[in-house]
């Protein structure tokens, strides 16, 4: 049930707000996947945020769309649907940069990264070229979601893409560095997978008991830091498991 | 303090919601039967919110230390004290020693179990604002698990003297044929019209996969226009999504905070608690309605449970304007109202609650 009527001028097609049952309104700003629609997505979802209207439960971004979970007792969806429009008028569709790169040492191959050498052959390239173009760029966060703490990366170098495993782990290990297709992700906590495993980090994506639960936040940049040994690796790891650690964080 | 001599099939810690964290990928959790989680609160004088006992299918045995108010509502699991039925959807006193067991499930597939006075905090772990206990994730509520016998729960110290036995006559039927109104979208356009109609006019079998993620449906396949798959998006509770397969599955409490397949329609919000009661071969059918239509199924749900609840009256209107009026209550607090037409929703926070009501306003 589209709200909106369809424009024929794409540039007025958006946003296409829809109601997801009686109380959350699904808010399409965009097809596909774009960091500049996302952008806009985290800035409006803050917007509404920071409003704190009475009646809005919550408001959850993706990649080109967010949802907002309301009380209809409280708020109707036509005085939503208006606050919505609003905001989206009064938004500058300017890519806002990201304020964060977060740095997370990985190691990579060996038993951390076991399909790091199915990867090789799949896509011609050799261990050191994976590894240096995969460590090579920044990520965009485009969203958490699908499980606590996962990230939802943008834009595998081409050259990396790789079809996922024929049949998935039953459980992949937390901090598995991983690619599938055109994307690149790590699991935050241990779960069934079928992404192919090319390294691991140490670090923790995701502590319930914290403030701050998850690590990333949606518009950050992530960076993969190689880390050289199994030495260097256990390091950090037992640094992160004393409390000791804290990832890097540059505020750009 | 009370005992699990037996833990039942699946017990856990549930209360209203883990709401706020969806955006770091934390489902929003908590009691998949909300109407019936919050009536045997009110049935003991607690809060609505307050952590309960979600029981599934198989109820435990509990021994209680001390005496206690305790009330039963949702499923008939049969319920028994001390080996004797009791009634459910109602509250009861239990004596110091008392044994609290279920019989199996006769129709449904939650109960809720309230203690006067609530779950002491020592006993369960408040995670991200919640004591809903996530099992995948293995945190919230007990040690972030389902219960397990020998486990023992602190109840906190509450005047059990003041309390009146209170039954609640209004309660629903669980049917083992659920008929439940859905909205269309925010997808359906991605479906062949057959589909739409198919969906309409088909019955659906639950089937044995369903969790507190989701309930899966056998039955006549809905058909994509397209490709299967959507740019990932959010999801709510009760959204109806269609994977490859074309089986539709309802979208539960500890659903995933996002997904990638079309989603064909929503469950209503009145319709969520029949939803926690489907068990296993169960039959779904569903019936398209209105936005308009089920805001007025909620508003009736909701004024059921004002029977269990103490509303405050309010003693006068001081500022009407367009969209939004204030209103006083008897201890001369103010409260802002939000209009839509002459009906006006009232949201009176009453301790750490909320009470929603509505005022009709004549000229």
């Amino acid at each position: 049930m589209t709200i909106l009527p369809e424009s024929t001028d794409q540039s007025d097609s958006y946003p296409q707000i829809t109601d997801i049952g009686d109380s959350a309104l699904m808010v399409l700003l965009g097809e596909g996947v774009s960091p500049l629609t996302n952008s806009v997505v985290h800035t409006m979802v803050r917007e509404i945020q920071e409003l704190g209207w009475p009646g809005i439960r919550e408001v959850v971004p993706v990649y080109s769309s967010f949802v907002v979970h309301y009380d209809p007792l409280i708020l109707s969806p036509s005085a939503l649907t208006t606050l919505i429009q609003n905001i989206h008028g009064s938004v500058s569709s300017e890519n806002t940069a990201a304020d964060r790169r977060v740095i997370l040492p990985t190691i990579y191959g060996g038993d951390f990264g076991p399909d790091l050498h199915s990867v090789g052959e799949l896509t011609g390239c050799s261990v050191e070229e994976i590894v240096n173009i995969h460590s090579g760029t920044d990520y965009l966060v485009y969203a958490l979601g699908f499980s606590p703490g996962f990230p939802y990366l943008g834009d595998l170098d081409q050259r990396l893409h790789c079809p996922r495993l024929d049949s998935p782990r039953v459980e992949v290990p937390a901090g598995s560095v991983a690619i599938a297709e055109t994307q690149t992700g790590v699991y935050p906590v241990p779960s069934p997978g079928g992404w192919r495993l090319i390294g691991r980090t140490p670090v923790s994506l995701f502590d319930p008991l914290q403030d701050a639960p998850a690590l990333l936040k949606p518009g950050d940049r992530l960076r993969f830091m190689p880390i050289e040994s199994e030495d260097d690796y256990r390091e950090i790891e037992n640094k992160c498991n004393t409390g000791e650690y804290e990832a890097e964080v540059i505020y750009l | 303090m009370i005992r699990f001599i037996q833990p039942g099939t699946f017990t856990t810690i549930q209360d209203l919601s883990r709401a706020g964290f969806q955006s770091s990928g934390v489902p929003e959790c908590g009691a998949v039967d909300k109407f019936s989680m919050k009536c045997a609160n009110l049935l003991v004088g607690n809060l609505e919110s307050e952590p309960v006992l979600e029981i599934t299918l198989f109820g435990p045995q509990i021994a209680f230390e001390n005496p206690a108010v305790v009330a039963v509502t949702g499923a008939n699991l049969l319920p028994m004290l001390d080996g004797e039925t009791v009634e459910n959807w109602s509250s009861f006193a239990v004596p110091a020693g008392g044994i609290l067991s279920f019989g199996g499930p006769v129709t449904g597939a939650r109960s809720y179990l309230s203690l006067r006075g609530g779950i002491h905090s020592s006993s369960v772990a408040k995670v991200m604002g919640s004591y809903s206990t996530y099992v995948p994730g293995g945190f919230g509520g007990f040690d972030g698990r389902p219960l397990k016998a020998g486990d023992e729960l602190e109840i906190r110290e509450r005047n059990l003297n003041e309390f009146k036995h209170k039954a609640f006559s209004s309660h629903p039927q669980f049917s083992e044929n659920a008929l439940l109104r859905v909205i269309l979208g925010p997808q359906d356009h991605l479906f062949t019209e057959d589909s739409i109609s198919v969906m309409g006019d088909s019955d659906y079998q639950v089937s044995v996969d369903s969790d507190r993620m989701g309930i899966r449906l056998e039955g006549t396949p809905l058909a994509h226009l397209n490709s299967p798959d959507v740019v990932s998006d959010g999801t709510a509770f009760g959204t109806i999504q269609v994977p490859g397969s074309g089986l539709p599955i309802i979208l539960s409490a500890d659903r995933g905070t996002t997904g990638g397949y079309p989603k064909i329609a929503t469950v209503i919000s009145a319709d969520h608690s029949k939803l926690g009661q489907l068990l296993p071969g169960n039959t779904v059918r569903f019936n398209v309605v209105t936005r308009e239509m089920a805001l007025k199924a909620l508003r009736e749900q909701e004024r059921t449970l004002d029977s269990l609840r103490d509303v405050p009256t309010v003693s006068s209107i001081v500022k009407v304007a367009e969209e939004r009026i204030d209103v006083v209550d008897e201890a001369g607090e103010m409260y802002p109202f939000n209009a839509a037409g002459n009906r006006f929703n009232a949201s009176v926070r009453h301790n750490d609650h909320v009470e929603n009501f509505e005022i009709n306003i004549e000229d």
